[in-house]
């Protein structure tokens, strides 16, 4: 027998039998609210008031995880130049919900959705990830300066040609920034 | 088998606050394949209209036959011919187990009947109920047909009936043609816990039919209750089927106990409803966490399902005053009900201002809330110029098939959208 904060005997242990308090704790729940899969909008009851989504249905949801890679800049760096990678990494997640996003330096107060402003290798317009035909996301260079590269491979890719993006694969622009494509199932 | 109770509420209340409200989801999971008991009986109109147009009996035989051969070897089965008294068309006595030969010898005897008399629904679903008798362990149903209004008893008389057939089995209801009353023939249905509907042709008689019985056939539970728990000085403003139709469950309650009481569901099947439960309890301080009702699904004494409804109370505005979509979706097809049976009675009536205002205000409610079908029949009774706004006009020339299928069909909702 449970015995709640108002002293009621209770015999069910969550929630006091007579009056309904809460067994045990004084304490206030923490907000029960996620994020939602789709649109990143905090959720509380089934549906995403801001884009509907039904949390019961699983959805495949993209994202761009942005960061500052030691790799890559050992790579394209060479020692004439006086390039620093960046001593404060911050990893950036960006969920990526539909139409266009936009990967680039700020140019005339214009924020690109991926914003790289600080590394000096990024075109202000330097690619742009678009929801594929079949419900994935490709990657398009406009024409950077300097290109961009995906994975391993050393050649830039083709100008203007969307390449289509798989879970894991890595976007390289500019002297140290990596773009990780992540795809996953998410009730 | 279990079921699976989810709970779609906004539990965060201002400081003071009483009132929760929670649309609670039950779906019926693990069924067994195994068939169940089942006992079912078809009660036929034999009034005399039966025979104008003659198509009616005619039509009415046919689906009586198809419900029949829709039944299961082994289900316990009898056939009522209901005029200003009910006699058994078959078996002679009680209910007969359904093989090819009783559904033969069935069929034959229902091609037999003729029309004549009056209409006395009480004095059917009496026989009916007696005819159940010792079939209590059964998924008990029963098919109700009618063409009239209830004409040869008094009122009184079918309200007592019903009283005592409570719970005593589940009962859908047809009205074929449109001589008949919906708002009696929804108080049979809803009394009964089964589904009224119009069969406006004669023509649509046998696949109805045929889908009612498939429909009790595909039941594997009977007599599920819905218990609510409350806590101490709290007070139940309603429990209401929301979904597939509305359904008022709040008079139906009987008390089990200081805190808590049961609601009637009936049979299940492999199926899902929404119910909508509004409980005003005795603010706690914020902060404070509450359980404001414990929903459990039961068969007998055992508990299936449960799920909790909760209050917090919270001085942060941005908490209490999200609105659930549920909760604000199943309150729209509530009152897009009302303001359609107040629309059809003031438009009977004449008050033709009030009509076009109830009518108006459902197009608008049926438009929000996407329920199509709905919408579809709305626009049968009236001209829309605004679904927006709900500006319309009442037609000059409604069919009264039209005008009853939209007052029959008002309680049927459409389910809270899916992202």
């Amino acid at each position: 027998m449970a015995t709640c904060p108002e002293g009621h005997d209770s015999p069910t242990d969550d929630f006091c039998d007579v009056c309904g308090r809460q067994i045990g704790a004084v304490s206030t729940v923490a907000v029960v609210e996620k994020p939602c899969p789709v649109c990143g909008d905090p959720v509380v009851g089934r549906f995403c008031e801001g884009c509907g989504h039904d949390s019961t249905v699983s959805v495949t949801t993209w994202t761009a995880v942005v960061v500052a890679d030691r790799a890559h800049f050992d790579s394209v760096s060479s020692d004439d130049e006086e390039l620093v990678f960046p001593s404060e990494q911050r990893e950036r997640v960006i969920p990526l919900v539909d139409g266009e996003v936009h990967i680039g330096r700020r140019s005339a107060g214009v924020a690109p959705d991926i914003d790289l402003t600080g590394d000096p290798g990024v075109s202000h317009r330097h690619a742009v990830l678009r929801p594929g035909p079949t419900g994935g996301w490709t990657l398009t260079d406009p024409g950077s300066t300097n290109g961009t590269t995906v994975n391993d491979d050393p050649d830039a890719i083709a100008v203007d040609v969307p390449l289509p993006l798989r879970d894991g694969d890595r976007i390289h622009v500019g002297a140290w920034t990596t773009i990780t494509i992540r795809a996953g199932e998410h009730a | 088998m279990s079921f699976q109770v989810d709970v779609y509420q906004n539990e965060y209340l201002p400081a003071g606050a009483r009132e929760v409200n929670a649309i609670v989801t039950v779906t019926a999971t693990g069924l067994t394949t195994s068939p169940t008991a089942a006992a079912e009986v078809i009660i036929i109109d034999c009034s005399g209209s039966m025979e104008y147009p003659r198509a009616k009996l005619v039509a009415a035989k046919q689906a009586t036959c198809a419900a029949i051969d829709a039944l299961r070897d082994g289900v316990a089965f009898a056939v009522v011919a209901g005029t200003d008294t009910a006699s058994t068309v078959y078996p002679s006595a009680g209910l007969v187990a359904a093989s090819q030969r009783t559904r033969r010898e069935a069929k034959a005897a229902v091609q037999r009947l003729k029309a004549g008399g009056g209409t006395a629904i009480g004095s059917w679903l009496s026989l009916a109920s007696t005819l159940f008798r010792g079939h209590e362990d059964a998924l008990r149903h029963a098919i109700l047909l009618t063409d009239g209004r209830n004409e040869h008893e008094k009122p009184a008389h079918l309200e007592r009936v019903l009283a005592e057939c409570e719970g005593r089995f589940v009962c859908d209801c047809r009205g074929v043609g449109t001589d008949w009353e919906v708002a009696e023939l929804r108080k049979v249905s809803t009394a009964l816990l089964g589904t009224v509907d119009i069969v406006a042709d004669p023509a649509g008689l046998e696949a109805d039919f045929q889908a009612m019985t498939a429909d009790a056939m595909g039941k594997a539970v009977a007599d599920v209750r819905l218990r609510l728990w409350t806590p101490q000085g709290a007070k139940v403003k309603f429990v209401k089927q929301v979904a597939p139709s509305m359904v008022d469950l709040t008079g139906k309650r009987a008390d089990t106990g200081p805190r808590h009481g049961d609601y009637p569901t009936g049979s299940w099947g492999s199926e899902s409803r929404d119910y909508h439960v509004c409980v005003e309890v005795n603010p706690a301080s914020v902060g404070d966490v509450m359980l404001a009702g414990r929903v459990s699904l039961l068969v007998g004494d055992e508990v299936l399902g449960q799920g909790m409804v909760k209050a917090v109370w919270t001085d942060d505005e941005a908490l209490s005053t999200r609105i659930s979509k549920e909760v604000a979706h199943y309150t729209g097809q509530a009152e897009l009900a009302g303001v359609i049976q107040e629309g059809m009675r003031a438009r009977r009536d004449g008050d033709l201002d009030r009509a076009t205002a109830k009518l108006g205000r459902a197009v608008k409610l049926a438009a929000e809330s996407g329920n199509g079908d709905t919408a579809a029949l709305l626009a049968k009774v009236v001209d829309v110029v605004d679904p927006v706004t709900g500006t319309v006009r009442l037609k000059a020339k409604v069919t009264e098939a039209d005008a009853m299928t939209l007052d029959t069909r008002s309680t049927k909702t459409s389910r809270v959208r899916r992202g």
